[in-house]
């Protein structure tokens, strides 16, 4: 049995091969040769099929949507803790730049011992 | 007691040449993962101008629909065609923004993945462990003579922090894939499901719209003119070419394709330098079609 969006899938290409069909010269040129309210059907049924298309990729866009939107928690909570991983590593710099002013001081405690 | 000193030394070696070749590994897996991440921005970045061509070939292929059943139908009913027609376009609309607006989280994502895996972290812990290593120096003088085998202790460490730092990306890596590899693998699956949708209908609306304005013509021509002019192969060899043109949708398809299988030959530790580098290749053609799209806005 086929899914639900294998059914879509499906009756979107018949569509599609149906639109290019009614959009065809050949369609057209021989459209032109029949009366008006056969003509008028036509136009109808052109653009039932064009709104169906639109409706059906509508349809498929918004069940794609709906699972991405289902997603964001995820997303968001991998950003934030990438976000505090690369804090942690800054701290380590911080550390580095901290022990360097330390020797900084050491070095100057040293001057001062040997002059005296 | 002579003879120990050269197996010590020996062993050393052994050690730091084990120590920077693992350094190494880390390191590489670290900068796949930065260059994966950057590969990941172009590519989201090039998604807005898929969804703005996607819209135009849309609302141009419908727009030649309303425009085909017009003269046939009355003031009423072209109103009504009209309304009907704006209402599922509007819908699109918004369907495409929610799109837009997700890529745009998903940029963020990769963002934060990058700045964790970027060089800058090393560089700049680099610079500060020189700074520890001019004070040492200060302090002690000759420390930078002094050697551990035939190392200069100045030399060794730079790439030992460099280690620290590299291995620390890559277990942060590590960890953020174990805990979010499902769910990126997810996104990018849906992603790559969008990206074909919206293909799939680009393809049809243009190859609609080149039949429309191209071929339908030239058929006209051919079969009703009087005359068929001088220029008459010249349009159709046009329009074939459009139709050939759009052979870039594939290289859409392809990038959405190549992102996804790459994460996972990420997540399982199946990434090699190859195939990172066939993602770069299929983002930038990605890239290229964008710029196209944009430039003839």
């Amino acid at each position: 049995m086929s899914s639900p969006s294998k059914i879509r899938q499906e009756t979107l290409q018949t569509l599609r091969g149906t639109r290019r069909d009614m959009s065809s010269a050949k369609w057209l040129f021989a459209l032109k040769k029949q009366p008006k309210s056969v003509r008028r059907v036509a136009a109808h049924a052109r653009l039932d099929v064009e709104q169906a298309i639109l409706a059906l990729s509508n349809a498929k866009l918004a069940a794609i949507g709906k699972k991405l939107a289902a997603n964001e928690a995820d997303l968001r909570t991998g950003r934030d803790a990438l976000k505090v991983a690369r804090r942690r590593l800054n701290r380590v710099k911080t550390m580095l730049g901290k022990v360097s002013k330390l020797l900084d001081v050491v070095q100057k405690v040293l001057r001062f011992t040997t002059t005296l | 007691m002579k003879a120990v000193k050269p197996v010590l030394a020996a062993l050393s070696l052994l050690c730091m040449t084990t120590v920077l070749s693992g350094c190494a590994t880390i390191q590489a897996r670290v900068e796949r993962g930065g260059t994966f991440t950057t590969a990941g921005i172009a590519y989201v970045d090039a998604i807005p101008a898929v969804l703005d061509e996607s819209f135009a070939l849309t609302v141009a292929a419908n727009s030649h629909q309303l425009l085909l059943s017009r003269g046939d139908l009355t003031e009423e009913e072209r109103a009504e065609e009209l309304g009907k027609s704006n209402a599922l376009l509007h819908e699109r609309q918004q369907l495409l923004q929610n799109l837009r607006r997700h890529s745009l989280l998903l940029r963020s994502y990769f963002l934060a993945l990058q700045a964790l895996t970027a060089d800058d972290n090393a560089s700049g812990i680099n610079s500060a462990t020189e700074g520890v290593v001019t004070r040492l120096a200060e302090l002690r003088p000759g420390i930078e003579d002094k050697t551990i085998g035939d190392a200069k202790i100045t030399d060794l460490i730079g790439p030992g922090i460099k280690l620290v730092v590299g291995a620390y990306q890559n277990a942060a890596l590590k960890q953020e894939l174990a805990a979010r590899g499902e769910a990126i693998e997810r996104e990018l699956a849906l992603q790559q499901e969008a990206i074909n949708a919206l293909i799939d209908d680009m393809t049809d609306n243009a190859q609609l719209i080149i039949q429309i304005e191209e071929l339908n013509p030239i058929f006209i021509e051919y079969v009703s003119a009087k005359r068929v002019s001088k220029t008459w192969n010249d349009k159709r060899l046009s329009a074939f070419k459009r139709t050939v043109s759009m052979e870039s949708h594939d290289d859409i398809r392809n990038a959405a394709a190549s992102m996804h299988s790459t994460w996972i030959a990420l997540v399982e530790k199946r990434d090699t330098e190859a195939t990172i580098n066939l993602l770069i290749e299929d983002v930038e053609r990605f890239s290229a079609v964008a710029r196209l799209f944009k430039s003839n806005d």
